[in-house]
């Protein structure tokens, strides 16, 4: 086992990976949001990538924005991917913190997203991610921090430049939806499908990171009453541990209003691991 | 648990530290800390420096994150603030921070930030995380151990106090475009000899200030610390993302001018209240 990594992710790869997934497996929500990814790396400079979606309706929320949740997952995808390049030969990554700043705009498609390695350690991986649509316009900004692991099954070989082409499998049904996204008392839940792990056979950072946004939305409405026109656009995330069983259930806590929104604070527990916590963020829901 | 620093060589006599002033009291599962509010660590309306802040909860939660890895050492690797209410206090600011994951390879904390007497309605939220690293012999020590009851003493053993705004104490440098600059010196250099982690989200709200407005406030900020800012000048270069009247968000590059390199990327909110 990889020396540097921690211990709550290192048993979960030699179980879950061993078991029940292969290299194959893990992509259903980079298909879902037809996410297409090409190294640009440039001779002797830092791991690139470049990735397109095509935005569908699937992905968009009632006020014709890109659903943050589906903004966060693609940034999440495609920050992921970039680090686990950078993380070569030496091992694959799971995200650990994901920061995303989102702008609330109609975006013309497709959405174009920029990765880049800006720190490779001994055992993690920092990467930027920009988004602009087809136009140029700003959508979202990040960072996105994996630590670097070691699957006991060996590290997956891929053609230098990498390509991952993901055609969407969006088949008319939203991305709340295709979630199974559930609230009850101000929370919300989903069940961990597989459609929901990612190659490590843990829940998918980006499922993670949508679970987040709506758990700030809800806890903003089950507060103050406000239900119209609540959109995250910022979220600070850490991954604690993963979450192998679920359901997955994020609730929310208000911790102030500011000009810019609702300040929220939101811890996402592995219901089947004794309630485990798996997750913790603070987003902020403006008013748009 | 009291954590007490043993290494008498850091921080040195004439330290940023030290003139925060601080005093701690530490249990088992949580460091706690106050923070004098003076007209130094306060912007001209009054409110304390988002970055101030940030330098406070980073000093206290690396104090439990190195107690928590020792014998190893720690390095914050990111850290994020984000401002509930203004941060308006009359006599003092307290924060506590607590450990919410302790891994072989990083330490979380969070940490709330109150004011005055009211420990119901936080100010501000933080949280980061620590790297661990191997033990240098620059390092200070920090000793777990002794009794949950024990009284509020000094952060750093002897304090002073700020003689001028705490950013103008610590160098920085207000340029053109909204930039901002320092120079590494040993009043505010951490144990690494790299800039303080709370020193450089000081650098960045004060960049994020200087380019939407001194009208604005730092209401959030995300940093991620890619380097040691160590040769200088180390200049936060601000890109505002978006902007309406009354917020905006800015994206933050701090680069080492001397070697040259990036060593921190982060992300700001700014607000007017």
């Amino acid at each position: 086992m990889h020396n540097g990594c921690d211990l709550d992710w290192c048993a979960l790869v030699s179980v879950e990976r061993v078991t029940s997934y292969s290299a194959e497996d893990g992509r259903s929500v980079g298909r879902f949001l037809g996410l297409s990814m090409r190294e640009v790396t440039q001779p002797n400079g830092p791991v690139k990538l470049e990735a397109q979606s095509r935005v569908q309706s699937a992905v968009l929320d009632q006020h014709g924005f890109v659903h943050a949740g589906a903004l966060f997952t693609m940034c999440d995808c495609v920050g992921g991917f970039c680090g686990g390049l950078g993380a070569l030969p030496d091992g694959w990554v799971v995200t650990t913190n994901l920061m995303i700043r989102t702008a609330p705009t109609v975006v013309a498609s497709p959405l174009v997203l920029n990765s880049a390695v800006l720190r490779r350690g001994k055992t993690s991986v920092v990467t930027s991610i920009n988004v602009v649509d087809a136009v140029g316009a700003f959508v979202a900004a990040g960072t996105l921090t994996s630590a670097i692991l070691v699957p006991s099954d060996g590290i997956a070989q891929w053609d230098r430049p990498a390509r991952l082409d993901m055609p969407s499998e969006v088949g008319g049904i939203h991305f709340d939806d295709w979630l199974g996204i559930s609230i009850r008392d101000g929370a919300v839940s989903i069940e961990l499908t597989d459609e929901l792990r990612n190659p490590w056979g843990i829940m998918h950072g980006g499922a993670t990171s949508a679970l987040v946004d709506r758990g700030a939305v809800e806890a903003v409405t089950h507060t103050t009453g406000v239900r119209e026109r609540l959109r995250t656009n910022h979220v600070v995330l850490h991954f604690l541990a993963p979450a192998k069983i679920g359901p997955v259930r994020a609730s929310g806590r208000v911790l102030g209003t500011r000009p810019d929104g609702y300040l929220v604070e939101v811890e996402v527990f592995d219901e089947g691991s004794d309630n485990r916590l798996v997750a913790l963020a603070v987003a902020t829901v403006a008013v748009v | 648990m009291a954590i007490v620093n043993t290494n008498a060589a850091y921080p040195p006599p004439h330290h940023v530290l030290r003139d925060l002033a601080m005093q701690v009291q530490s249990t088992s599962t949580v460091n706690r800390a106050w923070l004098p509010v003076t007209e130094h660590v306060c912007n001209e309306r009054g409110r304390v420096l988002t970055g101030i802040v940030a330098t406070m909860v980073d000093a206290i939660c690396g104090g439990l994150a190195a107690a928590i890895a020792a014998p190893g050492w720690i390095a914050t690797a990111d850290l994020s603030l984000h401002v509930a209410h203004p941060l308006i206090a009359d006599r003092e600011l307290s924060a506590a921070a607590r450990v919410r994951r302790a891994g072989r390879t990083t330490v979380i904390l969070e940490s709330e930030i109150f004011a005055d007497d009211d420990v119901d309605t936080p100010l501000a939220y933080c949280t980061a995380s620590f790297s661990v690293l191997q033990r240098r012999e620059s390092n200070p020590i920090l000793v777990a151990g002794g009794s949950d009851a024990e009284p509020r003493h000094a952060f750093v053993g002897e304090s002073s106090e700020f003689q001028t705004n705490a950013y103008e104490a610590c160098g920085f440098r207000y340029l053109n475009d909204g930039v901002v600059e320092v120079n590494p010196s040993e009043y505010i250099l951490n144990s690494l000899g790299g800039i303080q982690g709370g020193v450089l989200a000081s650098l960045v709200d004060a960049a994020t200030v200087n380019t939407l407005g001194n009208d604005f406030e730092t209401v959030d900020l995300h940093l991620v610390y890619v380097a040691l800012a160590k040769v200088g000048p180390i200049v936060a270069v601000p890109t505002v993302l978006q902007c309406t009247p009354n917020n905006g968000a800015v994206s933050v590059e701090l680069r080492d001018a001397g070697v040259p390199r990036c060593t921190t990327v982060a992300t700001s909110i700014g607000a007017r209240w």
